[in-house]
């Protein structure tokens, strides 16, 4: 089962290596290995080309955000199953995407999802809380509930069905993509209670309260886009039910 | 495929002869390439020249430093050069070709990081050692309630060892005994070696869920072995101590109550 993993970077150059050397060490042999970057200028592009033919693909040019980019990766990308790795995560070891494929392999799923940690920015090794996804129920979305973003593996045939990224979100593209396929389409999705990921702290949406209420407002819109209604809990849940899905060390 | 592997036993006051038949045939095999007999008793009572093999390392650590720091030192050892490491106790009778099937098992399937065979008792029968993830009422209720009041807590304790599984089929399990531990060496070195601030129990728990966090953890029952199971700390109140000590440190390090990674493990089980 072909893989592609895609990730979209922007003058990262301190931690895209991580990110490379943690995907070309999967041990899952039919690997396709696709960067999207958006016209760094420090040194992140030479870094890619140094790594040769062993990344498939590679372009580089100015686009609108990460959401576009990822976007254009997908559209290249030729696997039978689509994975996203941000520029400042990487896998905890050797065997995820070859512990994803045996997932699909063994039941009937369109997409496999698993957990994450997030690790401090300094120190890579250092767990600094869980992100635990749990079990998918008919109404966890109404309860805030999303899994990890770079922890959801899905076929490319969804993407193809139900589309991509809806670049109209700056944030809560990855929340409007889940909830799309997941509660509107009803996608099949399977969990494996691993944590496969490490997420270096300090997401896009968490950095500040004006953040988190500009996050807020496009999780309303999120909803809107898909034609359904949150209940009056669901976004006050969101921030919060993460808690409960974190284990702090 | 060219693997390595070694194993290491903690001893405590146990005498060479007993040792020397856990590794009778290990000790003869080609593959198996160093066997380590860490010692923490008060006093040496042999050395490694008992076992007639240039395999056997003894180490004699003059002072009792628990279970799992006594394994790591053999693990640090051995760690880097190596594609197998068994967790051995000294009550076990294990066959050569039992080895070898979890060896053919392990390079077959990548992803598994640890696994546990069939284990059984002397007379055959079968030791339920695959566990739940274990809560606080768990362990005190298995030590600690009268034997008269068992049968009304019966189906919480046969759900707890998983009696409910079919234990001819390979089954993944999050927490798997340490009596016999078939692992990865490259899974410890992303997991990290056993947790040194337990003395003695609970440690085998700790590093089991520590790999199935990252890797699968199976129990495999086309290999078994014999375990004079022991449980020590159903007799003898000073390891009863170690293990209550034990438990405290296990929960405040994964949490007593709220542990959502193990209730959602633990259903996925059901």
């Amino acid at each position: 089962m072909k893989v592609s993993i895609i990730t979209a970077v922007l003058s990262n150059r301190k931690y895209l290596s991580d990110a490379i050397e943690s995907v070309l060490g999967q041990t899952h042999a039919d690997i396709e290995y696709i960067i999207v970057d958006g016209g760094s200028t420090d040194g992140t592009i030479e870094l890619v080309q140094s790594y040769g033919d062993k990344i498939d693909k590679f372009i580089s040019e100015k686009d609108k955000g990460v959401y576009y980019a990822l976007n254009k990766g997908i559209a290249m990308a030729s696997g039978e199953v689509i994975a996203l790795l941000h520029s400042d995560d990487f896998y905890v070891n050797r065997f995820v995407i070859s512990q994803v494929v045996e997932a699909f392999e063994q039941q009937q799923c369109d997409a496999v999802y698993s957990n994450l940690y997030y690790v401090s920015n300094n120190n890579k090794d250092k767990i600094i809380r869980t992100w635990n996804a749990g079990i998918y129920k008919p109404d966890s979305f109404y309860y805030g509930w999303m899994p990890p973003h770079p922890a959801f593996f899905a076929k490319r045939e969804v993407y193809q069905k139900y589309g991509a990224f809806n670049t109209e979100l700056k944030f809560a593209a990855d929340y409007e993509l889940m909830m799309r396929f997941i509660l509107k389409h009803h996608i099949h999705i399977c969990y494996l209670p691993k944590y496969f990921i490490k997420m270096r702290v300090g997401g896009a949406s968490n950095r500040s309260m004006g953040n988190r209420l500009k996050a807020n407002i496009e999780d309303r819109k999120a909803w809107k886009i898909n034609q359904m209604k949150p209940r009056l809990f669901t976004l006050l849940l969101k921030p919060f039910s993460k808690i409960f899905q974190y284990r702090f060390n | 495929m060219s693997v390595s592997l070694t194993c290491s036993i903690v001893i405590y006051n146990h005498h060479a002869d007993m040792i020397d038949k856990v590794i009778t045939e290990l000790k003869h095999a080609d593959i198996v390439s160093d066997i380590y007999i860490i010692d923490n008793s008060p006093i040496s009572r042999f050395d490694a020249t008992y076992f007639n093999s240039n395999k056997v390392q003894y180490i004699f650590n003059n002072a009792n430093l628990g279970y799992g720091k006594a394994h790591n030192i053999a693990l640090r050892k051995t760690l880097d050069a190596n594609t197998y490491h068994i967790i051995l106790n000294p009550d076990i009778e294990v066959t050569l070709k039992a080895v070898l099937t979890c060896v053919d098992y392990m390079n077959q399937e990548q992803n598994v990081g640890l696994l546990m065979p069939k284990v059984l008792y002397p007379n055959g029968e079968i030791q339920y050692l695959c566990k739940q993830i274990p809560t606080p009422f768990d362990l005190i209720m298995r030590r600690f309630i009268p034997s008269f009041l068992k049968p009304m807590f019966q189906a919480r304790l046969d759900a707890y060892e998983l009696k409910f599984k079919d234990f001819s089929m390979s089954m993944e399990i999050p927490n798997l005994s340490g009596c016999y531990m078939f692992i990865r060496c490259e899974a410890l070195k992303t997991v990290g070696l056993f947790d040194e601030n337990f003395f003695m129990y609970l440690e085998d728990t700790d590093l089991s869920r520590r790999i199935n966090s990252q890797y699968k953890t199976m129990y495999y029952p086309e290999a078994s072995i014999i375990h004079h199971y022991e449980k020590g700390s159903y007799k003898n109140y000073k390891l009863l101590k170690y293990h209550i000590q034990s438990a405290f440190y296990y929960f405040n390090k994964w949490g007593w109550l709220f542990d959502p990674t193990r209730s959602t493990i633990n259903n996925l089980l059901k």
